[in-house]
């Protein structure tokens, strides 16, 4: 469907014998957010994953920009990975350098533009996710909301047209994690792009969504809006937001 | 099909090797599993080698990585190689009027044999375990998948500068290694049989012909390939946290090392029949 930026279809993921993915089917519209809910392990970051080729499904479709990227291979998924940038659980900054050469990576990789101009844009993207004067700064002497703004920045440095953020408060305290869920609205509102929050924070779900996926033993349970969330009937999405388990 | 690197890694850890546990059938699995990995990983690395842009700035790091901080420990083992083989021959020989081919039998063995095996087995310890750990961590960590969303391809960007800087320096690294171990032959010959520096280095230059040296370093150009193709495989499929990495890096030096040996029989084989 041409309103939707990104699509899944009857994913399925297995890892040996352990099936993760059950036959998901989810469509994030063009400049919206959905976060998609679930208990540690349930395999959200995997589903997320698919969305840029870093898995891919035993089965099923993934669309990406009216793209189906399943079967694409490396060379083949540049171009997707281009339009999606990715926020990891904890950063995944490369240690080996510096947090301008992080941030810069990708604008070094895919553009011709001149030193003066990435230092530039790698000010511009670090002034979005309230960063200054860390250029020089190695990744191990940044704090965890720092690394996470680093890594925001640097999802970012191409203006993709969507990002996913994997668990994106997690292991921050509760001041840092509110600081990141309203970096995360802000840039929805400020650059438009399409989200994927992947969390089991539920906080930050009903603060960043505007759309609740829950996913439950490999299947989509729930998807409806944040208001229809806080509002289910349904028992396990219910006792999930409740704080006591699946039920 | 989809072209990952991580070949069969979503069924199991590469760099976990095999254990009891998986039986017989899956034991197979695992190692073929791998050596398919392995085999798969030797082809992207060599397509991607002779690519443009050439990564020039990563070539270069990684030729100091691997290459000059490899100097010490492959110098340092063959000199005393050659001091104690020249020793072993004079001594053990001596009933036999051996003693005289002290610089033949040095100058054979290192250079045919003992110098390109030691000096990878010496590399495949410390640049194999280095390069697991690094890239293990890099993995664990999820740099490597990172990399990947940027739209940048590890294998150029991680594996390629790697291999090939092994490549470059393993047989540079033999030569030199190699000319110690021949120096440390002559200060035994010098100072503990008794030789004068003019009749054994008669005796080195002598025994050995072009083809020595040829087969000798031309291994090496294969050891280190394997080498480095093992050790990125290991490094970039490690999962499990630390005791991923320390898993991987053992069995890189591991499988590395009998790579070195079982490969070498062959090898030598080889040279001998084409030279």
């Amino acid at each position: 469907m041409a309103g939707h930026f990104i699509r899944y279809e009857g994913v399925h993921k297995s890892f040996g014998d352990k099936a993760v993915l059950r036959g998901v089917d989810l469509a994030i519209g063009r400049g919206e957010t959905v976060v998609v809910l679930g208990g540690s392990g349930t395999g959200k970051s995997v589903l997320i994953k698919h969305t840029i080729g870093l898995h891919s499904p035993d089965s099923g479709r993934v669309f990406v920009d009216d793209v189906e990227i399943q079967e694409f291979d490396e060379e083949q998924l540049i171009e997707t990975r281009k339009k999606v940038g990715m926020l990891f659980q904890a950063g995944a900054l490369f240690d080996s350098m510096t947090v301008e050469d992080n941030v810069a990576y990708a604008l070094r990789e895919h553009t011709d533009r001149s030193d003066e101009e990435i230092r530039d844009r790698v000010r511009e993207v670090l002034g979005l996710v309230e960063l200054e004067d860390v250029e020089d700064l190695m990744p191990a002497s940044l704090s965890g909301g720092m690394r996470k703004r680093v890594a925001l920045a640097r999802a970012i440095a191409l203006a993709p047209r969507a990002i996913l953020y994997d668990e994106p408060t997690t292991g921050l305290d509760p001041i840092t994690a509110n600081a990141i869920n309203r970096l995360i609205r802000n840039l929805q509102k400020r650059l438009g792009v399409t989200s994927i929050v992947v969390t089991h924070d539920i906080h930050s779900a009903f603060t960043v969504g505007d759309r609740i996926a829950f996913l439950y033993e490999g299947r989509i349970l729930f998807d409806g809006t944040v208001e229809e969330a806080r509002r289910t009937t349904e028992p396990r999405l219910k006792n999930f937001l409740e704080g006591g388990g699946y039920g | 099909m989809v072209v990952t690197i991580r070949i069969g890694a979503s069924r199991r850890p590469n760099g976990a090797p095999p254990d009891a546990s998986m039986g017989r059938a899956g034991w197979l699995f695992a190692i073929l599993q791998q050596l398919g990995g392995m085999v798969r990983l030797s082809g992207l690395t060599l397509r991607h080698t002779f690519k443009r842009p050439f990564e020039i700035d990563l070539w270069v790091e990684q030729l100091y990585q691997l290459g000059v901080r490899s100097l010490t420990i492959t110098n340092v083992t063959l000199l005393f190689t050659g001091m104690v083989l020249a020793i072993q021959t004079a001594y053990s020989l001596a009933a036999y009027g051996g003693k005289s081919f002290v610089g033949d039998i040095v100058a054979l063995s290192v250079v045919r044999e003992l110098g390109p095996v030691l000096a990878a087995l010496m590399v495949a310890g410390r640049v194999g375990a280095g390069i697991t750990a690094e890239l293990g961590s890099m993995a664990v960590t999820e740099q490597v998948d990172a990399l990947r969303a940027l739209a940048a391809n590890p294998v150029r960007k991680l594996v390629v500068p790697r291999v090939g800087a092994l490549v470059l320096t393993l047989p540079l690294l033999t030569i030199l290694a190699d000319t110690i171990a021949l120096f440390g032959g002559l200060l035994m010959a010098l100072f503990e049989i008794g030789q004068s520096r003019a009749y054994y280095m008669s005796h080195v230059l002598g025994a050995l012909t072009i083809t020595d040296v040829v087969s000798g370093v031309g291994k090496t150009v294969f050891f280190a390939f394997f080498i480095g193709v093992i050790a990125c495989y290991n490094g970039i499929n490690t999962r499990g946290g630390a005791d991923g990495v320390g898993k991987a890096t053992t069995n890189t030096v591991v499988v590395s090392s009998i790579s070195v040996i079982i490969s070498d029989f062959f090898l030598t084989k080889m040279f001998l029949l084409v030279l």
